[in-house]
C-alpha cells in the first residue's frame, strides 16, 4: 500500500495493513469524486449553476460526499478579536478609498435616473390623456410593460441527516428482563438509513407510547414523514420532538421543523423558527439566516 | 458611519454604527465563508467583500435582512471565484463524471458512515487520510485545523478502525 508523502506512523502501518485490500477498493470507488472544496461549496450552493446542479446531484447521490461535507463543517471556526480588529480596518480602509470618479459618477447616473422618470412620467400622462387607439393601430404596443415571469419559489433544501443517538437513549436502561430504547429502535432506524420512510414511520409510532421520554421515536418519525413527502403531518411529531431534545439536538430540530412547515405551506412559522436559529449560534445558523430572508423575500 | 434602515413602512431609523454591525455580524459571516472555502485566508477576504458591500448601502438596506443579506453577499463572491478558476484552470471538465458510485460499498465504508462512536469530523479525516491519501497538513488546510489537531482525530478513529476490524472479526 502506497503511502502518503507524509508516511504513515507506526500506528497507522499496524492497523492498516490487515485492511489494506479494503481500503485499495474504497479508493478505487471513490477516486472520481468531486474534490472537498467542490463538495462544501455545492452544499453552500455556491458554485456557478451548471456545476452546482451537477455536483449537487453527486452530494444527493453520495452519502460519502455528504459526510465528508458534514465532518469539514464540524469544526467551529472563529475570528479572534485581533483578526477581528484587523479585518475591520481593512474593510473600513477599502470601503472609504472610493476612487475619485466615485462621486461624481454616481452623480451624473442620479441625474440621467431622474430623467429617465421624468420622461416615463410624461409619456405616461399623455397616454392617459389619449383615447385609446385600436389594438392593432397602437404605436405605443411596444412600450407596454412586459409581465417578468415571477421567479421560482423558493424551496429550503433538505438533506438526509446521519442517524444519531442522544446520551440519554445510549444510557437508558429499562427492566432487566424487558428490551432497551437502542434495541426496539433499531430496525426503525435500519429502515431510515435505507430510505424506507415508510417503514420507519410506522416502526417509530408505537415507541413513542412505549418510551415517552425518548426524543429519537418522535425525532426520526417526524424525519420519516417529512422525506416521504408527508410535510403536514410531520409538524406535529416536530412538535414533540422540540419538547424532547436536549441542546445537541435542538438546533436540527428546529431546522427541519422549519423546511416542513415551508413544505406545508406555513411561511410564517417557518420563518418564525429559522430567525431565532438564526439569531443564535449553531451549525445551522448560516442555512437558517440564508434561508430566512429567502422566505421573507417571497412573503 | 451611522447606519440608517428602512423599516416595513418605508421610515428611515438610525439603528447603530457600522462598527456594530460589524461586530454583531462578522462571526457568523466567517463562519459562513469558512463553510464554504474551508481556507481562513479566502473566508476573510470573502468576509471582508460583504462588508464593505454592506458600508456601501447602509442606507438601503432593511435591518430584519442581515446576516442573511451578508451571506448571500458571500455566496455570489465565492460563486464569482468559482467561475475565474473554472477559466483559469479549465475545471469544468474535470468534474464532468460526478455521478456516485451505486455500487454496493465495500463494509469499510459503512463502518466509517455508520459508527456511532465517530463524530463526523472523526470520519472526514480518517476518509481523507486513508481513501483520499493526503497528508495530515493537507487535512489540516483543509479542514482548517491544526496538524496535532488531526493527529488527534486519527488516533481516536485508527483505534476504533482497529477495534472492528481485529483479526477474524471482520464486520
Amino acid at each position: 500500500m502506497k503511502p502518503p508523502t507524509d508516511g504513515w506512523d507506526r500506528d497507522e502501518r499496524e492497523a492498516l495493513e490487515p485492511l489494506e485490500d479494503e481500503l485499495a477498493s474504497l479508493r478505487v470507488r471513490h477516486a472520481n469524486d468531486p474534490s472537498l472544496d467542490l463538495l462544501r461549496a455545492a452544499h453552500a450552493d455556491a458554485l456557478p449553476p451548471d456545476l452546482q446542479a451537477r455536483v449537487s446531484e453527486h452530494l444527493t447521490g453520495s452519502e460519502w460526499s455528504r459526510a465528508l461535507v458534514s465532518g469539514a463543517n464540524d469544526v467551529e471556526h472563529s475570528l479572534d478579536a485581533a483578526a477581528s480588529d484587523r479585518l475591520f480596518a481593512r474593510i473600513t480602509k477599502s470601503a472609504t478609498n472610493r476612487p475619485s470618479w466615485f462621486s461624481a459618477t454616481r452623480y451624473v447616473s442620479r441625474m440621467v435616473a431622474a430623467a429617465a422618470a421624468l420622461i416615463i412620467i410624461a409619456a405616461l400622462w399623455m397616454s392617459w390623456r389619449r383615447p385609446a387607439p385600436p389594438p392593432a393601430a397602437t404605436p405605443t404596443e411596444a412600450t407596454v410593460a412586459r409581465t417578468e415571469p415571477s421567479p421560482a419559489p423558493y424551496e429550503m433544501p433538505l438533506r438526509k441527516p446521519d442517524v444519531r443517538l442522544s446520551v440519554a437513549a445510549l444510557t437508558w436502561r429499562g427492566p432487566a428482563s424487558g428490551s432497551s430504547l437502542v434495541d426496539d429502535i433499531a430496525p426503525a432506524l435500519d429502515a431510515f438509513r435505507q430510505s424506507d420512510y415508510a417503514r420507519a414511520a410506522a416502526a417509530l409510532q408505537p415507541l413513542e407510547n412505549k418510551y415517552p421520554r425518548a426524543f429519537e421515536a418522535p425525532y426520526y418519525r417526524a424525519l420519516s414523514l417529512l422525506l416521504g413527502d408527508s410535510a403536514t403531518a410531520a409538524i406535529p411529531e416536530f412538535d414533540k420532538a422540540a419538547l424532547l431534545a436536549d441542546e445537541t439536538f435542538a438546533a436540527d430540530v428546529a431546522w427541519y421543523q422549519s423546511v416542513a412547515e415551508q413544505r406545508a405551506g406555513k411561511i410564517a412559522e417557518a420563518r418564525q423558527h429559522l430567525e431565532s436559529l438564526c439569531h443564535t449560534t449553531n451549525a445551522r445558523t448560516a442555512d437558517a439566516c440564508d434561508a430566512a430572508s429567502k422566505l421573507g423575500s417571497i412573503r | 458611519m451611522v447606519a440608517f434602515f428602512r423599516t416595513s413602512e418605508g421610515a428611515r431609523i438610525q439603528m447603530g454604527t457600522f462598527e456594530e454591525l460589524y461586530r454583531t455580524h462578522v462571526q457568523a459571516v466567517f463562519r459562513f465563508a469558512m463553510s464554504i472555502v474551508g481556507n481562513r485566508e479566502t473566508a476573510e477576504d470573502l468576509t471582508s467583500e460583504a462588508f464593505i458591500a454592506l458600508h456601501r448601502n447602509l442606507d438601503a438596506i432593511d435591518q430584519s435582512l442581515l446576516p442573511g443579506w451578508l451571506l448571500t453577499v458571500v455566496r455570489n463572491r465565492a460563486r464569482d471565484l468559482w467561475r475565474r478558476k473554472i477559466v483559469e484552470e479549465r475545471f469544468a471538465e474535470g468534474v464532468v463524471a460526478t455521478q456516485a458510485n451505486t455500487a454496493e460499498p465495500p463494509s469499510m465504508e459503512r463502518w466509517i458512515l455508520d459508527s456511532p462512536e465517530l463524530r463526523p469530523i472523526h470520519r472526514a479525516c480518517l476518509m481523507l487520510r486513508y481513501v483520499h491519501e493526503m497528508t495530515r497538513a493537507e487535512i489540516a488546510a483543509r479542514l482548517g485545523l491544526t496538524e496535532t489537531q488531526v493527529k488527534g482525530h486519527l488516533q481516536y478513529g485508527l483505534a476504533l478502525l482497529r477495534k472492528a476490524y481485529k483479526p477474524s472479526e471482520t464486520v
